[in-house]
């Protein structure tokens, strides 16, 4: 009965909040075993599905400003987490932690955490704050 | 043309069976445009209040069942052919469906394609009758007809040099001729100045056309040269298929490998089961072969 | 038993002697003729209402999806071995691949939930089609009843392709043609846009079972066989919305085609290796879809150790 619980659980939390499954393997896109940090001024939030992105400019570890592309959620799924379109705005400064992405020239980065300076809001520290 | 690719598109146009009667099968594509298949190369037909406009009239063999074929779906008068390229089995029909139809001033209907397709026809020793002498040379051409904006887009040295690709903006149906194909490996006619690179742009361009209505399916629908009617997906999953094995030559190539140790390599093998031969008038060498001329000819990048 | 061109049927060890097992089976057989007898539409049972998935086998690769180099389960030949060694799952970012959804074979076997409702024609109440909504992409999927034809050779393709069903007792067999290219895993596993479907519902209460026989000329050496379990949703399904929109996710110049050159994949063997499964076992296709094959891992295993 346990057992039986347990998968209902598992289901449901994956199909819970949107569209929890992933378009693709994220273990095939991001080093899921590091993370990586960058603050700079997003440029764009692309809240939509199958994932929604957010495009930071941020200096890499050469000094470089370089245009970073975070993967997020899916709309549906952020949005039953609280975050809407109108969450994120160009011009914020954001402190972003999260798996690069296996290929380093995309500078590509898989969200774990956000936390905005001007407000201290975040995502990502919350239990729930997560997405498949 | 080459005896081979001659060979091929008698082939590809009579189903392998030169003597067989034509089997022409009418599908509606969507809006004012229809595609006929079984007649060579595939052709499209558009019809309306302004009368009948055909791209590419198909075997010569044919052309009697093409035109039966279009009087089944309109009985105006047909203004206008368009030549997507040179080859027999696209033009073939030109004399007797232009002779069926009748401009406004009188005259057979008109036929209108690169300049390059007349020219490769006289050294064809080509019928004048079949020859299209309303050209272009410029890369895009456009008109009205039938309640719609009809975009021609000049492809140079891809399956050939003369290509053109014929987009329907109201109805919203692109015409490849063989830019596009679903059933074997990019025919690249050498001997017509074709070539893998050119292939690749004209596909990225009817790439950049199409718009997909839901879920990368149907929108602007695609009548390829030989084949069943596509969408920009099947586009895309063929220039996939043409820029891997591009790129796959082109890599043995830096490494110093000859033409004959390419081939040997097999580097096509996940695509052969689909598009590729082993028996002419297009094998899958030949497409290496192709793509391999292509990547080494003087002057290529 | 082994997949085949037809029903596939599971039998419990029972302990009969061989002679007994010989006269039941001719009598199952017989019975089974007689059941899978076409029977009028209105003696069905109903397959209606809202179904949700229940993933008891590999549950990583058909919900997260957490499966990078994942080869296993499908008879797979060399083409497709090939296609994948080479495929880079960064092309689904490309702008024109990221709304491409699951085809009819991939879905079914990954996360859905699924809405199904009947089609009547009004004088006689005959069951003309059974429509169904899948959540997941927002796909919608029709399944004829009424003994149309399939379409011509030369008619466009789609995700869900063209279904014909008919009814042989209780079970629903569907058969699906003009399916667009796809995978089978998403490893890269690919299905070509030759495949075809045959598919056997059956309900038990609030359950359906679903076997799917797969045919594919291009990349499958056999058909590929699997089976999938759906749960009638009590309270309906909250998911039903997915609008998919393409946008240059990640700044790259327009028609890429990402892919790896032969011999450079650098996570080919992740899989294999995260689970000291031997990589030859999980590349092998369909030999290592039968229980035979398990004595060959373990040589396997052993040959590796003792090197």
């Amino acid at each position: 009965m346990k057992a039986k619980l347990l998968m209902a659980a598992l289901i449901l939390g994956a199909l819970a909040g949107g569209q929890a499954w992933a378009h693709h393997s994220f273990a095939a896109t991001y080093f899921e075993d590091r993370t990586t940090q960058i603050e700079g001024r997003l440029v764009q939030f692309l809240f939509r599905n199958p994932h929604s992105f957010v495009h930071i400019e941020a200096p890499d570890d050469d000094g470089n400003l370089q245009r970073w592309a975070v993967e997020w959620g899916g709309a549906g799924q952020l949005g039953s987490q609280g975050v809407t379109s109108a969450t994120l705005r160009p011009g914020d400064v954001v402190t972003i932690v999260g798996n690069p992405g296996r290929n380093p020239a995309d500078h590509r980065i898989r969200m774990l955490s956000l936390r905005r300076t001007s407000d201290g809001f975040g995502w990502g520290q919350a239990p729930g704050e997560t997405f498949n | 043309m080459n005896k081979t690719i001659r060979g091929l598109v008698l082939a590809l146009g009579l189903g392998f069976a030169p003597h067989a009667a034509a089997q022409v099968e009418t599908l509606h594509v969507q809006g004012n445009v229809y595609m006929l298949a079984g007649a060579g190369g595939n052709i499209a037909v558009q019809i309306g209040e302004d009368g009948v406009l055909v791209v590419d009239s198909g075997n010569r063999e044919a052309s009697d069942a093409v035109l039966a074929a279009i009087r089944r779906l309109s009985d105006g008068p047909i203004r206008w052919i368009i030549n997507t390229h040179a080859h027999e089995d696209h033009t073939g029909g030109n004399e007797t469906i232009s002779q069926a139809g009748l401009t406004l001033n009188g005259n057979p209907a008109a036929i209108i394609a690169h300049e390059e397709v007349p020219t490769r026809m006289v050294a064809a020793d080509r019928p004048i009758t079949e020859w299209p002498l309303n050209t272009f040379f410029e890369d895009r051409r456009d008109f009205y007809f039938n309640g719609e904006a009809i975009f021609l887009y000049h492809h140079p040295r891809a399956h050939t040099d003369g290509d053109i690709v014929v987009y329907f903006r109201g109805s919203d149906v692109l015409v490849s001729g063989d830019l596009f194909m679903t059933t074997t490996y990019p025919v690249i006619d050498a001997a017509y100045d074709g070539g893998v690179r050119g292939f690749i742009d004209g596909m990225n361009n009817m790439i950049d056309i199409a718009v997909p209505a839901w879920l990368q399916e149907g929108g602007t629908y695609v009548v390829p040269g030989h084949g069943r009617i596509g969408d920009e997906a099947d586009i895309v999953e063929y220039r996939d298929m043409v820029v891997i094995i591009r790129d796959r030559v082109a890599a043995l190539i830096d490494l110093g490998m000859t033409l004959p140790q390419i081939r040997e390599a097999r580097i096509s093998r996940d695509y052969d089961p689909r598009y590729g031969s082993t028996t002419e008038p297009w094998t899958t060498d030949m497409f290496i072969t192709a793509v391999y001329n292509d990547l080494t000819r003087e002057g290529a990048e | 038993m082994r997949g085949h061109a037809g029903l596939t049927v599971h039998r419990a060890d029972s302990g009969l002697k061989r002679q007994e097992i010989r006269v039941r089976s001719s009598i199952s057989a017989a019975l089974c003729a007689l059941v899978f007898w076409a029977v009028p539409a209105g003696a069905q049972l109903s397959i209606t209402g809202e179904w949700a998935g229940r993933y008891h086998e590999d549950f990583d690769d058909r919900v997260p999806g957490d499966v990078n180099g994942d080869f296993t389960g499908v008879p797979i030949n060399d083409a497709a071995r090939f296609y994948a060694e080479t495929w880079d799952v960064r092309r689904v970012n490309v702008l024109e691949h990221q709304c491409q959804p699951y085809n009819l074979p991939h879905i079914y076997r990954g996360p859905l939930q699924f809405r199904i409702w009947e089609e009547k024609r009004p004088q006689t109440q005959e069951i003309i089609a059974y429509k169904i909504y899948i959540g997941t992409y927002m796909q919608s999927r029709t399944i004829w009843m009424d003994g149309r034809p399939h379409p011509s050779e030369y008619a466009p393709h789609t995700s869900m392709g063209f279904s014909t069903g008919e009814w042989f007792g209780d079970t629903l067999k569907v058969t699906t043609t003009h399916i667009k290219k796809e995978f089978y895993r998403r490893s890269g596993l690919p299905s070509s846009d030759q495949t075809q479907v045959e598919e056997y519902y059956v309900r038990h209460g609030n359950l359906m079972s679903q076997t799917m026989i797969i045919t594919d000329p291009v990349y499958l050496s056999e058909p590929y066989v699997n089976s999938q379990e759906f749960e009638l949703m009590e309270r309906g399904n909250q998911n039903w919305l997915y609008n998919c929109e393409y946008v240059m996710e990640v700044p790259q110049p327009r028609h890429q085609v990402p892919h790896y050159l032969p011999g450079e994949n650098p996570f080919l063997e992740e899989w294999a290796n995260t689970f000291g499964t031997p990589f030859d076992a999980i590349f092998s296709g369909a030999p290592s879809t039968y229980p035979e094959y398990a004595p060959q891992i373990e040589d396997m295993v052993n040959e590796a150790d003792n090197e």
